[in-house]
């Protein structure tokens, strides 16, 4: 599993590459050649978009969250693992309800005939990529919480502490 | 219900919320739903939490946080946080807590090409605190020296602030980053004066370090080139409107990979590492994003906005009172909240107020960025004293924090200084409206 998030981080890591290299390769060229790539605007808005919501997934897995541990930092063993598991819950519920609403707004954009300005590329495609990040975040919160349960989570509980 | 009860009621749960260490994005999320279903029916709230989320993600003006963030990715692994530090070891290293000073002139360096405080923080408690400690220096001091130090990355542009600020407020990002050069300077010149003060009257926590010869210092600032290049690159072009600030986030991020390349510092393996890095923590800011977002459309139909702008700029104490109440407020919730969130959510309450009062908004830009560098370092809850403990676990937190008090007192005379003079904020983006700013975009002819 850790390989596989790995190899899913990188290729988000790749895609937040890849909006930098097109701002880049458009401003150049406005400037050098007036001219412009197109559809550099919509592909990297939602090379975002993707990027983004896999890194979220991965973020869950990693439980690398910026949240506050003052309560936390403070408790025993036995409590901070009960505000674990609780806390581990509220995101599965959220993350899982997230999910389910983002497949309605996202199968509206794969039938309808929205599509990128320039180039005309349909953009449903890039939304399915995105939701999928979001339902791939549901899921790993999902086994982050059965490892928790079964107190055999490989990942450190510490998260990105704010307290 | 009543929507005032149903606002308390979404507060209290948010922050209980966090309590229980559910993420702060989350936090905010939760409420911020549940509350707006309260109050407009449950149909509405899902439809925003299908909604919302896939908007803010795809909304290219928040590009501006991934890329900055990776800008200062590419910068710190191709080496650019030592080079700083090893050139102020060199000129004030034999001073009494010249390492101190060296430290923070490298964490203003860094914060030129780094957009984080969080960011410029560990990567100096990787680079600096080793040799300071090496050197004898208190180990408390050194990394409250880096502590306060870290908060320069938010003050000195580019900021991750300063851009949420901007984007929320409709606020020019450019005009707040030139806003936060001096009072990022200020903050330079003012830690060194509390660590000259300190070296006076505790020598024995900062010990002088070797000499170095004339040559060895002009050595050790060659390898700077890069760190000024970019800075100039970055900066220049937004002050030149060669590019607009979004663009100057990839700029920079392209810049720094080219820079890396070139010098042959940036290798396959740590190129993907510092984009898995900003990867992580780009999701991580967005989270809370997106949780600020869903809490402010419920605060927006509670009308609770209306209700405090209504009720402090009613209140009988005067503009500065109201700013002195709010900035209260923020000293409070920085003990107890993140600083992004803390800026998402009280941002599009206070703002309104300000304005209605008359401040600039550029200038309270600024102020808000001191307010919560202060909230970063102060206890029970400041995020880079807590990050500095995570890499020097040997330093106890109470160490870092008496280490760090003389610097909190610097900034709370800093931000005094800042409230009262607000020319040292806006000087410079007025500066970009002068005749001269003009003449430099026509000669290069844009």
């Amino acid at each position: 599993m850790d390989r596989l998030i790995a190899s899913v981080e990188r290729i988000a890591g790749a895609a937040l590459l890849a909006i930098a290299l097109l701002t880049f390769a458009s401003v150049t060229l406005r400037y050098l050649f007036s001219a412009q790539i197109p559809d550099w605007f919509d592909l990297s808005k939602l090379l975002q978009g993707i990027a983004i919501f896999w890194g979220i997934a991965c973020v869950c897995y990693r439980n690398e969250h910026i949240l506050v541990d003052l309560v936390w930092e403070k408790s025993n063993e036995a409590n901070r693992r009960r505000i674990d598991l609780i806390a581990t819950t509220v995101v599965f519920i959220f993350l899982t309800v997230m999910a389910y609403m983002l497949a309605a707004k996202t199968f509206q954009v794969l039938q309808s005939t929205q599509a990128t300005s320039d180039l005309r590329l349909p953009v449903g495609p890039f939304h399915l990529m995105a939701w999928l990040g979001t339902v791939a975040a549901a899921v790993l919160s999902l086994l982050r919480l059965i490892h928790l349960w079964r107190d055999t989570h490989p990942q450190s509980t510490s998260g990105q502490s704010n307290g | 219900m009543d929507k005032d009860l149903v606002a308390v009621i979404g507060f209290t749960a948010m922050f209980v919320l966090m309590a229980l260490r559910v993420p702060i994005g989350i936090a905010m999320a939760i409420p911020g739903v549940i509350g707006y279903g309260l109050l407009s029916g449950f149909g509405p709230a899902l439809n925003l939490l299908g909604q919302v989320p896939m908007s803010v993600v795809t909304d290219y003006n928040f590009s501006v946080i991934p890329m900055f963030v990776l800008m200062g990715a590419l910068a710190s692994t191709s080496g650019m946080s030592k080079e700083l530090f090893g050139a102020g070891n060199a000129w004030f290293g034999h001073l009494r807590g010249g390492l101190s000073m060296a430290a923070i002139a490298a964490c203003g360096g860094f914060a030129a090409i780094n957009g984080s405080s969080v960011a410029t923080a560990a990567t100096m408690s990787k680079v600096a605190l080793p040799e300071m400690r090496k050197a004898g220096y208190d180990g408390g001091h050194a990394a409250g020296v880096i502590a306060a130090g870290g908060t320069l990355g938010i003050m000195i542009p580019p900021s991750v602030i300063f851009v949420l600020y901007g984007i929320m407020t409709e606020t020019d990002i450019s005009r707040l980053f030139f806003a936060g050069v001096l009072p990022g300077l200020l903050g330079m010149a003012m830690y060194a004066v509390v660590i000259y003060f300190l070296g006076r009257k505790y020598p024995e926590m900062m010990p002088r370090g070797q000499v170095h010869s004339s040559g060895e210092r002009w050595a050790s600032l060659r390898g700077l080139w890069a760190v000024f290049l970019l800075f100039i690159f970055v900066l220049g072009g937004m002050y030149t409107g060669v590019f607009t600030t979004t663009e100057a986030a990839g700029m920079g991020a392209v810049g720094a990979l080219i820079i890396g390349i070139a010098r042959r510092q940036l290798t396959g393996p740590l190129i993907m590492q510092a984009l898995v890095d900003s990867l992580r923590v780009t999701a991580s800011i967005m989270l809370i994003v997106i949780g600020a977002f869903l809490f402010g459309y419920f605060l927006t139909i509670t009308q609770f906005t209306q209700k405090a702008v209504a009720f402090l700029t009613t209140l009988p104490i005067g503009a500065y009172g109201v700013l002195a109440l709010i900035l209260f407020g923020y000293f409070i919730l920085g003990a107890i909240m993140d600083e992004l969130a803390m800026i998402l959510l009280t941002v599009p309450i206070v703002f309104p107020v300000m304005m209605k009062l008359g401040f600039d908004p550029v200038w309270f830009g600024v102020i808000i960025v001191m307010a919560v560098t202060l909230g970063m370092i102060c206890p029970p809850v400041g995020i880079n004293v807590f990050v500095i403990n995570s890499i020097a676990r040997d330093i106890s937190l109470q160490r870092i924090y008496r280490g760090v008090m003389p610097f909190i007192a610097s900034d709370l005379v800093r931000l005094v200084v800042l409230c009262a003079f607000p020319a040292i904020s806006l000087v410079l983006p007025n500066a970009m409206d002068t005749p001269f700013a003009q003449i430099i975009k026509s000669i290069l002819g844009f």
